[in-house]
């Protein structure tokens, strides 16, 4: 596996005095992927440890460690930052850093818009967590944000709204960049039905972006002009309506959800062909499900409003029910591709697999939601928090982190410790489900969302002590990730350029790879160009074998070039 | 989908794997065993509920849990399976057949889920269309309303209102308490005086929201007795964990009963006496200090109203009556702490309703407008 060494060299030294401005003023697109998950990492740690304080409070029936206030603070930032700072920057992280590799590129098509995109995240970021430091405190409507409650909020709701209009910015540029690399810098021979599905998955997650955001920032800024210009957008008593921001929220909070959950299919389409050593079964179908998904994700939004009276329920359970059907030819071609494959259990493979043993329980809880009468029984209840977890941590998260564990040897040239990931999935597989599977029992039994506490006579109790306890071995699990990741990067490099025998461009080159990406690129006649060249290498190394002649540059790589 | 993978399996060299012959249907068991929470979730939790409705919806529940059950048990299966059987032995460096997948059986994967999608949009059109059916004729009409944080109830048959009370930092809220004949058709309008609320009582297996500025309207025949809690659904701000109420599902008899004490209540409450015609009502706790207030006849009054409720709007407003036809007087909304006197233009003899009208029945009464002293 160690083939595709010979066409990387390692990058030149650089003077370590420069360090800090170099990182500051980068626009090499793999620094700036680390950046994005560094800084997602972190935002993630924050949110994590709110999501610990909220456990803690319902731990107990009427429990007073955070008051009702402090508590609605608590998860809006939660929600908030897991949503737009941690989740979709993560991808775009990967994104960014992989993209422009896997298509053969030298970096992003506009690499100073990309460092802006970046710098904006983080100022974004800690505007809307500078809240906290406001007199009223931070936002404390959801991160739904309805009106007209989030009307009545302060300089902290203000701040989250500003925040969130940099941070789509952010976005935007990000999306915007992304669709032009992908359709400018191929490489000779990346058609788009070779293109890696992560690559295909970032552009329709960009494609959702550039649709869905500008309906996120005309919400906010009618928000704004509301609380502060007097306008009525959202007002009943002077001819505004609440359906205005539900419609207008939505119309990006549906098609959001894919972007949160569009790169880890990505990934997932990555890895399970890699560990089961079989093309990904159905490619083409696998592209197609994605691009109907992004189609069919901007005709779904009123399933959130469907106890409202305000949508059409039936029209809306149509749509989402038909959106289901792209969704399970994906989990069935990753089913197919594992069938008679040949599966290591690698941590990336661990993660991928549980990925997909989540999503479903996420897709199949959704139909219940997806049904107008059905929905009535448990819309804003528990089962719902349980709904989106399966699909955002046990979907979208499983997903990064089987990219985690898959791309940090390409990314920092160390091979993570696979007993720690190992250790790391296992406890994270079981405390999840501990956590959050009874939710649908307690959103069965009446528990709305959001309550800051419940009554001893609810008999909700239990079911929220053993939740609670999961969630702090779900907290473990993450420690020792981290543990993970900072005791390997104390170790000198040790990973080859292709540690898993993978199937993209990404791997036919140096791990880390140099500044400029590749010294050569090999032949694309393929959507796995990388296995190619190695099953090249080594009919040609068997076949030369007798002359005693050729090395690897026989089988053909081409020079890098645009 | 077993036809498809027969079909690719067709003439492809077996693939050489360590199982027994027991483990395919181990897996499956493994993986019908892991279905159980599913199937505990329909069966045990669902609650059957308090009418013919909610039974409607509860049949649902378990059709969807039919048709989502194979779903899971299949593709758990299948996991099992290839995790058991496909395991890459050490030192094994070969590839296995490269089978990247046929149109026909991709075509098969759009079309097995989208017959499952047929049949549940199917039952779930005919469920929500019984659900959603709205009785012509209903033989109580309520007007339910969400403030933050309580509800309250009017009955406009009846003429009586009935109002649960906030949580604030030193005292507990009271669930809004209303009685609804059994086996009697009831009207529901749900309305909000300021921001959403979700009306939602799990026994019902109903929820609809309170939505500012569009009154939504269901109808129900409840067919057992009990009482059945519930509670705000919809996050609305400090106290959304305490906007409870309980519905009580009573045999005519008692219902009857029930409204009298509400309306003796109500007249109690509602009687006192002019002694001039200035008024002064404190609001604290989200509550006024007073349910009955008088003036005299055909001079204006004069109303002080003293807002103790730090950070909270409220204003005034006097109303023909508590079925809020026709309004007669209203002040701005003022935030508290702070006081304030108004003038309200002289009123004819008799008895009207008052309210603040952003926090509605929950903070209202009755004024009376009589001559000094009789």
């Amino acid at each position: 596996m160690t083939t595709t060494d010979v066409l990387a060299k390692p990058a030149a030294p650089r003077p370590r005095s420069s360090r800090v401005l170099d990182w500051l003023t980068t626009t090499d697109h793999k620094k700036i992927g680390i950046m994005y998950l560094v800084n997602s990492f972190t935002f993630f740690a924050f949110a994590g440890a709110l999501a610990i304080l909220m456990r803690t409070q319902l731990m107990a029936p009427d429990n007073t460690v955070l008051s009702p206030k402090a508590f609605n603070e608590t998860f809006t930032m939660h929600g908030t930052i897991m949503i737009f700072l941690v989740i979709l920057p993560l991808l775009s992280g990967f994104g960014n850093y992989f993209v422009p590799l896997q298509i053969g590129a030298l970096d992003m098509a506009f690499p100073r818009v990309n460092a802006a995109s970046f710098w904006l995240l983080p100022v974004g970021g800690l505007t809307i967590v500078a809240g906290y430091l406001t007199k009223g405190g931070a936002a404390a409507a959801g991160w739904t944000n309805y009106v007209p409650l989030s009307l009545q909020g302060g300089t902290g709701e203000d701040l989250w709204i500003l925040g969130l209009l940099v941070v789509g910015t952010s976005s935007l540029l990000g999306a915007i960049n992304f669709i032009v690399t992908v359709l400018r810098l191929r490489a000779p021979g990346m058609t788009l039905t070779r293109m890696p599905i992560f690559t295909w998955a970032t552009t329709t997650t960009s494609i959702l972006i550039v649709l869905a955001v500008p309906s996120l920032t005309a919400a906010l800024l009618m928000l704004l002009a509301d609380h502060h210009l007097g306008t009525v957008f959202f007002d009943p008593a002077h001819g505004g309506s609440v359906a205005n921001y539900l419609n207008t929220f939505w119309f990006f909070g549906h098609p959001e959800v894919y972007m949160l959950i569009m790169g880890a299919w990505g990934a997932v389409s990555e890895i399970v062909p890699v560990f089961s050593r079989k093309p990904l079964y159905g490619y083409r179908f696998v592209i197609l499900a994605l691009m109907l998904i992004m189609a069919l994700s901007f005709t779904v939004w009123g399933h959130h409003m469907y106890t409202t009276g305000l949508v059409n329920d039936s029209f809306f359970s149509v749509t989402t029910e038909l959106i289901s059907v792209p969704t399970g030819v994906l989990v069935l071609c990753w089913l197919f591709t594992l069938w008679k494959g040949k599966l290591s259990f690698e941590p990336p493979m661990l993660f991928a697999l549980g990925f997909i043993a989540m999503f479903v329980i996420g897709g199949i809880d959704g139909v219940w939601m997806a049904s107008p009468a059905a929905d009535f029984t448990i819309h804003d209840t528990y089962f719902v928090v349980s709904h989106i977890h399966y699909v955002l941590l046990g979907g979208s998260l499983f997903g990064i982190f089987a990219a985690m564990y898959y791309w940090f040897p390409k990314i920092s040239g160390r091979m993570l410790s696979r007993r720690l990931g190992q250790w790391h999935f296992w406890l994270l597989l079981i405390s999840f489900n501990v956590t959050f599977f009874p939710m649908h029992f307690l959103g069965l039994w009446g528990m709305p969302r959001r309550v800051a506490t419940y009554p001893i006579t609810s008999g909700w109790g239990l079911t929220n002590f053993i939740e609670t306890i999961s969630a702090y071995v779900i907290a473990l699990s993450m420690l020792i990730a981290l543990a993970n990741l900072i005791m390997t990067l104390r170790k000198p490099r040790n990973a080859p350029a292709d540690p898993w025998g993978g199937n993209t461009l990404e791997w036919a080159t140096s791990s880390p790879p140099p500044p400029h990406n590749f010294d050569m690129l090999p032949e694309i006649r393929s959507e796995r160009p990388v296995r190619d060249l190695r099953l090249a290498i080594s009919a040609a190394a068997r076949s030369a074998r007798p002359q005693g002649a050729a090395g690897p540059d026989a089988a053909g790589p081409v020079e890098a070039g645009q | 989908m077993s036809h498809t993978m027969t079909q690719e399996d067709k003439g492809r060299e077996p693939v050489p794997d360590g199982s027994r012959p027991g483990d395919q249907r181990r897996a499956l068991r493994l993986a019908l065993l892991l279905a159980l929470p599913l199937v505990t979730t329909g069966c045990g939790l669902v609650q059957t509920g308090l009418d013919a409705k909610a039974q409607e919806v509860h049949r649902l529940w378990f059709i969807i849990l039919w048709l989502a059950l194979p779903v899971f048990v299949f593709v758990w299966g299948m996991l099992a399976i290839v995790i058991i059987r496909y395991r890459r032995r050490r030192g094994d460096d070969s590839e296995p057949v490269q089978n990247a997948g046929k149109n026909g059986a991709l075509v098969t994967f759009f079309a097995v889920p989208l017959g499952i999608i047929i049949l549940l949009l199917s039952f779930g059109e005919v469920t929500v269309n019984k659900v959603d059916h709205i009785d012509p004729r209903p033989a109580e009409r309520l007007v339910v309303t969400g403030s933050q944080w309580q509800w309250s109830a009017r009955y406009a048959r009846e003429g009586i209102s009935v109002s649960g009370k906030t949580a604030t930092e030193t005292t507990n809220s009271k669930p809004l308490v209303m009685a609804v004949p059994l086996g009697r058709s009831v009207e529901v309008t749900l309305e909000s005086t300021d921001v959403m609320h979700g009306f939602f009582i799990p026994g019902m297996l109903f929820m609809r929201n309170a939505v500012p500025g569009h009154p939504n309207v269901f109808t129900f025949t409840p067919t057992r007795a009990g009482a059945y809690h519930g509670q705000c659904t919809q996050f609305c701000g400090l106290w959304h964990s305490k906007m409870t109420l309980v519905l009580e599902v009573l045999p005519q008899a008692k219902f009857q009963a029930w409204v009298n004490l509400q309306k003796k209540a109500q007249s109690k409450a509602g009687s006192c006496t002019p002694t001039g015609s200035s008024i002064t009502l404190t609001a604290q706790h989200i509550q006024w200090d007073k349910t009955c207030i008088a003036a005299v006849a055909g001079q204006p009054i004069k109303i002080t109203i003293i807002n103790k409720d730090a950070g909270i709007a409220h204003n005034f407003a006097i109303w023909v009556n508590s079925s809020l036809k026709k309004r007669l007087f209203q002040t701005g909304n003022m935030s508290g702490p702070a006081t304030k006197t108004y003038t309200a233009p002289a009123l004819p003899a008799g008895k009207y309703y008052f309210q603040c009208d952003v926090h509605g029945p929950a903070m209202s009464g009755t004024l009376i407008i009589g001559n000094a002293g009789g």
